[in-house]
Order: C-alpha cells, then structure tokens, then sequence
C-alpha cells in the first residue's frame, strides 16, 4: 500500500515537474516567422521607404542601426536582401520605463533607375502582447530603424 | 473565407518571391585613372581594395539593374566615387590632386622662397608622379605640408596626416586589448610607424636628401579611437501616484455623502538608468625624425596626446 503511495506521489512530482517546463513561454524568435518578400502582417507594424544608395551602402547601414538599437540579427541572406532578429529594445510605457521583446525583418529591393535606389521594408511585432498593446511599440521601433537609417546613411556622404 | 485569404497570401508570396531574388552577374570592367589610383570598394563597412589601374577588375552584381560603388583612392588625391554597372565595360576617372603644397608667401626672407621651392618641387616628385610608390597607401595628408625653423638657417618639413580607419580595428583594438596601460602608447606609436609614417618618413627623407638645411622630418599622425563610456540618460519620464488617505462624511440635513481622500503624488524617473555609449575622438601622434641618420623608430621622438587630459607629451620608447 504505502509503495503504491510513494508510486502516485512520485507520478504527481514528475507530472508537476512537466507541467512546470511545458508552461515556461517558449524564446521568441525571428527565424521562420517572415517569408522571402514583404507581405503585409495581421499584426504588428511595418514601414517602407525608398533610400538613395547602392544596395551594398544600405545593407550595411541597416545592419549598424539595428545593433545600435539594441535588436540581434538571427537570419540574414544577403542573396534575397532580408534579415530577421528580434530583442528587447527601450520603450516608454504607462508606468515608465520598459523593455518589450520584439521580432522584426528588413527587406531589401533594388529599383530601376539612373541613380541606385533600394526599397526597405522594416516589419516589427511583439508577439508576448496583445496587438493592441504591441502597436504603439512596434509602431516606434519600425520608425526609429527607419529614420536611423535615413541619418547614418547621410553621414557617409 | 480564410482559406481563400490563405490561398491569396500564399500567390501573392510566390509572386513576390520570384521577383525579389535576383541572379547574380559577374562582369569584367576596364578601370582607368589618371593618374594610377587604388580601385577600392566598400565591404562590411570596410575598404578593400582589388586593384590598381589600369585594370579589369571582376566585379559581382546582384542583378542587371544592379550598381556597385568603387572609390578611388590614391594618397595626395581626393577620392573618387564612382558608380559602375553591368552593362559598363569600360570606365575613365580623373582624380584631382589635393593642395598641399607648401604656400608662398611675399615677405618670406630668400632663404625660405628657395628651399620652399626646391621642397615642393620634391614633394610633386614624391606624390605627383605617374607611378605612385608602392609603399605610401592608408593615410591621407590633411591640409598643405608646413615648413617650420628649428634654428637660423635650420628647418623642418612637417607633414600632417590622417590614417586609414582600418588602423583603429587591426591595430588599436589588439593593443587595448593585451598591453598594458603603461605601455600603450608606445605600443600605439611603434604601429602607426610601421605601417604608415616609417614608409612616410623614409620617402620624404629620400626626397629631400640634397637638401642639409632640413635637419628634420616631422610627421603629425591623426587617428580615431573608440571609446566605450557608461553615460547618464538626462530624459525622464513623469507619472503620479494616488495613495488613499482616509475618507470623511458631509452633508446637508438628511442627505450624507462619504469622500475619499487621496494623496497624489507626482514623480519623475530617468527613462534609461544608464547607457553603453560610443566614442570616436581623434588623438595625434607626432614622430620627429632627424634627416641625419636612418629613420629607426628607437631613434626619432614620439609625442602623442593620446591621454585622459589630452595633452601632447613625450612617449618613453621602452
């Protein structure tokens, strides 16, 4: 009788113990979460903007602003002209200061023309948020990447 | 309903996704400058260059309306930044020398006239000639070579310089890394000699060898470092707290009403404790170089501002 007991106690603990795993939120991650090209996401919010540069200049710009925001670069294929990442930049919230876990990608298109010009497309979420929440937030770091962009590209004129 | 909005998402992403990866094309160019300059491209933020014109030089496109920049570089020239494609086969780029000669002025003693003159003429010889030597490349002069008296009938040629921002990454960073405080600037001075200014320094000399009132070659040698700092964030951001403080009852006759009592508070927090900040100050490294003998770095003075006061001072060569 007490072994069988100590059997249930025993199935209850590993049983607890999984639950206890299972219910950890799983790492937010960029990878597998954007396709080749820009389409337009339920949630979140994205920006595109036409920059004057040879698509090598506005690659590595891009790349220099999202380190400097704070944000990780986890997928890039420079052959499609897209990288992903994700972080948890600054942000101001009701109470004050925050940090709010972000996924984002950047797209890249060349377009025709006399002078080189490339297409950027920058799409953010924060997928531990509701999207009425995460908007505002999204919405402020796809704008800051965007005009950061703008600035460090102009300084290398 | 979603179905179909799945169906056209998917359409839209395979349309998309034909057209926004694009085959690479490789094309030969013919580069010409006059006169011969580096073909040099920018790579990861970083110069490198693939030639030396005239050249043809392989260069890969990401499609047919693709562009690549290349800079020109050559050391006493403005870089040129030119555009190539891949229907260009051939390219011509002129640079434009940059004025660093030695300026004249009119009531400059004869003396001086003279061996301005002569300094000039071996400075065009040095960095005007159709062939650049080999050996100067990564620095830029910055403004005109100036020419100092160290004693009556004794002068100085000194040549002010920038270095190439690769110092800053192959040499400054391993140095900060494993020498000691102490002996940093040394360590700093001996690699800026070796790569740029004892070169410099030795083609300058061999220049200016029939000339003995020039008893020393003084070269300036600017570079940027980055520093990483923890900076204060002055933004702050206001928000108010309500604490109930009691509540109390009034009224008229037979009418009562209880009144909550709060106390508000307003505070200000900083939006950020603090933040890692980057940056680049540029330091000067000043290398005296007696004409009398060879220029070994054990024997010419160092002087460099590279210091928390940033004062020009002597660097012990240990």
């Amino acid at each position: 009788m007490l072994r069988i007991i100590r059997l249930v106690l025993c199935a209850v603990c590993v049983s607890i113990l999984l639950s206890g795993c299972s219910s950890t939120p799983a790492k937010i991650t960029s990878v597998g979460r954007y396709g080749d090209a820009p389409v337009p996401q339920e949630r979140g919010s994205s920006s595109t903007r036409t920059f004057d540069g040879t698509f090598d200049e506005v690659w590595d710009a891009a790349r220099q602003v999202v380190a400097r925001n704070g944000v990780f670069i986890e997928d890039s294929n420079k052959a499609i002209g897209k990288f992903t990442g994700s972080g948890t930049p600054q942000a101001i919230c009701v109470g004050g200061p925050c940090a709010i876990t972000l996924v984002y990608a950047m797209y890249f298109k060349e377009l025709k023309g006399q002078e080189p010009r490339v297409e950027v497309t920058v799409m953010a979420d924060a997928p531990r948020l509701y999207n009425w929440q995460g908007e505002g937030h999204t919405y402020n770091f796809v704008n800051r990447i965007i005009a950061d962009l703008q600035k460090t590209l102009a300084a290398q004129r | 309903m979603r179905s179909a909005a799945f169906i056209a998402l998917l359409v839209c992403s395979i349309a998309a996704g034909t057209g926004w990866a694009e085959e690479e094309i490789t094309r030969s160019i013919r580069i010409v400058t006059d006169p011969v300059a580096d073909i040099c491209e920018v790579v990861e933020s970083r110069i490198s260059c693939l030639a030396r014109s005239p050249a043809d030089v392989r260069i890969k496109f990401r499609g047919a309306d693709s562009a690549k920049r290349l800079h020109l570089i050559r050391v006493g020239y403005e870089t040129r930044r030119i555009l190539v494609r891949p229907g260009d086969s051939e390219l011509r780029a002129a640079l434009k020398a940059r004025p660093i000669s030695l300026k004249s002025s009119p009531d400059a003693p004869p003396d001086v006239a003279e061996i301005r003159s002569h300094v000039n003429d071996r400075l065009s010889a040095l960095l005007f000639s159709p062939q650049p030597a080999e050996e100067l490349r990564g620095f830029e002069f910055v403004g005109s070579v100036i020419l100092g008296m160290t004693a009556p009938g004794k002068f100085e040629v000194i040549a002010p310089i920038m270095v190439e921002d690769q110092f800053r990454i192959k040499h400054l960073g391993p140095i900060e890394r494993s020498v000691p405080a102490a002996e940093r600037p040394t360590a700093v001075g001996r690699a800026l000699w070796q790569t740029y200014v004892g070169p410099l320094a030795q083609a300058l000399r061999n220049a200016l060898s029939g000339e003995r009132r020039i008893d020393s070659i003084v070269v300036a040698a600017s570079y940027s470092r980055t520093r990483y700092v923890l900076v204060d964030d002055d933004s702050t951001f206001q928000f108010t707290t309500k604490a109930w403080v009691g509540s109390r009852t009034t009224g008229y006759g037979d009418v009562v009403q209880k009144i909550d009592e709060y106390r508000v508070s307003t505070f200000r927090l900083p939006t950020g404790y603090q933040a890692l900040a980057a940056t680049r100050k540029t330091y000067v490294a000043v290398f005296v170089v007696p004409t009398a003998s060879d220029p070994v770095f054990e024997r010419v003075g160092l002087l460099s501002n590279d210091n928390p006061k940033g004062e020009l001072v002597a660097v012990p060569k240990r």
